[in-house]
């Protein structure tokens, strides 16, 4: 208790608004610092100002009323409060600190924050104070100029360029000089030296090899940065190799290029799968991709059938005989000599051609139809002229066999007896129907 | 000097220079061990038109140990003639020996000193006067005052 009211007394507040004089103590005049309250009269002072004066006098100082320490406890929590909250001013605000913060604070803020706070020499050299902000640039006389060569205790000012008897190396040694000495005989030796008349040439020299050291550095960031978009774009070119597989090939005028040559050299053997390998008779049938070209040579603008697109597919993963059906029909295999457009080319050719074929098909289909239509309606005629005949003698044998009187009035309609007989009008039923069903439209089209 | 003397002193002083009490006015105060002030009795009172010196002196234990206070005595002051203070300008009073206490300041000692003059009904030095100012000590502090008169 004593010695935080001490510690904490040795402060000297300066207060920013006036203090209401209730919170002064009457014996050093100033806002309470510990307010100790006594218990007989119910005065408060600060503590140490109430310890020291019943020191001297075991008497109140307000009421004279006998007191003594036991008398004197810790004032009230809000009185405490009130001057603890108490604004002030950093002690050092002289120095220029412009802190304020409430008094219980400002030892904080002395202790750890305030720039202007002496402290004692870090390194514990020196006897100084230092203001925290100083206290990066502090420094001792003995650090740079203590000597350990010579037995001077306080270097003075022939030191000031290091100690003369320091043994010390010719400037030149970068360069090949090998003098070692004293410190004093250095300027002696750099006259007879050989190396200082070159002195500019080795500056200018220095100069040279850092400014091709910079570009050379330059230069390699450029080039790791060059192989970095090489490797992309040769991962690009893998995967359009991949692609185009069995089509790609070199332009015939850029085998020359030693560097595009070198670069596919090696990603090629890389390749999974040969395609020529499944195309076999590709190269030795090179002209049979197209089994028709001369016979729609004049149709080749054909716009009623666009481009079609071919659905991608790899050729090595077709079956080696799909190109060839057991059939007579021969079908060109895939050009794979050629360049891609061309294939592309030949083959739409083809699907012209194809198409060609297939409408070609389909008229003939519908002229033998229409012909077969007209043979069948030609002998369905004849057959129902039988059937009437037939129908007719049928009948006439029936009103033979029936006697006359026994049928009376009644006619017998061939069409009731028809379909009053279950056989008859199951081969003959159908038969009107049949008739009716033959396209006219048809025939009379062609 | 103790700190709290300082700034108790510092205090005292800050307040004495914005507001004296009537008739009384700082002579001296240079620093925080002797200060010197003119005291004057106001109103109708025997020592009418004259004005007397009081010096205080100040120790490390100031406000808890009192002053040592006495009235200047030289070619310039004289000590006022009172039944309470001898030639030499020592005062016979209790509240600057054993009556003293923290809460008293300078301003609260001169008041008293010109309560003391005002109240004076005869011009007279003490009765030992020439005894006491032969053999006093330099301090008044040092001496040891019987208070018998409580009329003053």
């Amino acid at each position: 208790m004593t010695s935080s009211s001490s510690s904490s007394f040795s402060l000297s507040y300066s207060y920013v608004e006036a203090v209401n004089p209730n919170l002064l103590c009457c014996i050093c005049r100033t806002p309470f610092n510990v307010p100790a309250t006594t218990k007989s009269c119910s005065h408060t002072f600060c503590w140490e100002c109430i310890c020291s004066a019943i020191a001297v006098l075991p008497q109140c100082p307000i009421d004279r009323s006998p007191l003594s320490l036991e008398d004197v406890s810790l004032a009230s929590p809000i009185v405490r409060h009130m001057v603890s909250e108490l604004p002030v001013y950093c002690t050092h605000r002289s120095l220029g600190c412009d802190h304020q913060c409430e008094r219980q604070l400002l030892e904080h803020h002395l202790k750890d924050e305030c720039l202007y706070e002496p402290l004692p020499c870090p390194e514990r050299k020196c006897d100084q104070f230092i203001k925290r902000k100083d206290l990066k640039s502090h420094s001792h006389p003995d650090d740079h100029q203590s000597c350990t060569t010579c037995d001077l205790k306080f270097p003075d000012a022939s030191h000031a360029s290091g100690c003369p008897d320091a043994q010390v190396s010719c400037e030149h040694q970068p360069h090949g000089c090998r003098w070692t000495g004293r410190q004093a005989d250095r300027p002696d030796h750099l006259e007879r030296c050989p190396y200082e008349p070159l002195k500019e040439f080795f500056l200018m020299n220095s100069k040279r090899i850092t400014a091709l050291e910079a570009e050379n550095q330059r230069l390699k960031d450029r080039l790791e940065e060059l192989a970095f978009v090489f490797d992309r774009s040769r991962h690009d070119v893998h995967a359009m190799k991949y692609l185009l597989h069995p089509w790609f090939k070199l332009p015939a005028n850029a085998s020359h290029n030693p560097t595009t040559s070198s670069s596919t050299s090696s990603p090629t053997g890389t390749m999974p799968l040969n395609g020529t390998d499944f195309f076999p008779h590709s190269s030795s049938q090179p002209d049979e991709h197209d089994p028709f070209p001369e016979i729609f040579e004049g149709e080749t603008q054909h716009t009623l059938f666009p481009p079609h697109r071919i659905p991608f597919q790899y050729p090595h993963l077709l079956p080696p005989d799909h190109t060839a059906p057991p059939t007579s029909i021969s079908v060109a295999p895939l050009d794979l000599d050629g360049t891609l457009e061309h294939t592309f080319t030949s083959l739409r050719d083809s699907v012209v051609v194809l198409a060609k074929t297939v409408e070609h098909t389909g008229r003939r289909h519908d002229i033998a139809l229409t012909t077969e239509n007209v043979r069948v309606a030609e002998e369905l005629a004849g057959v129902k002229a039988a059937v009437r005949g037939i129908r007719q003698q049928v009948h006439r044998i029936m009103m033979e066999r029936v006697p006359g009187n026994e049928m009376g009035d009644k006619r017998m309609d061939p069409d009731m007896m028809v379909s009053g007989n279950p056989y008859l009008r199951s081969v003959l039923g159908s038969y009107p129907a049949l008739t009716k069903s033959i396209p006219t439209t048809s025939v009379t089209k062609l | 000097m103790g700190s709290i003397a300082t700034r108790r002193l510092a205090k005292e002083l800050r307040e004495l220079s914005l507001e004296c009490p009537t008739g009384i006015k700082i002579l001296s105060a240079n620093d925080f061990h002797t200060w010197r002030l003119s005291i004057e009795v106001m109103g109708d009172s025997l020592y009418q038109g004259q004005v007397f010196a009081l010096q205080f002196i100040f120790d490390a234990q100031y406000p808890i140990a009192s002053p040592e206070v006495t009235f200047v005595s030289d070619e310039h002051y004289k000590a006022p003639i009172h039944p309470h203070v001898y030639s030499n300008g020592h005062i016979c009073a209790s509240i600057l020996g054993t009556e003293w206490s923290p809460i008293l300041s300078v301003a609260a000692v001169c008041v008293t000193m010109q309560s003391m003059l005002a109240s004076c009904k005869k011009l007279e030095r003490p009765p030992d006067n020439d005894r006491y100012v032969r053999h006093a000590p330099k301090s008044p502090k040092n001496t040891r005052f019987v208070y018998d008169d409580d009329t003053v």
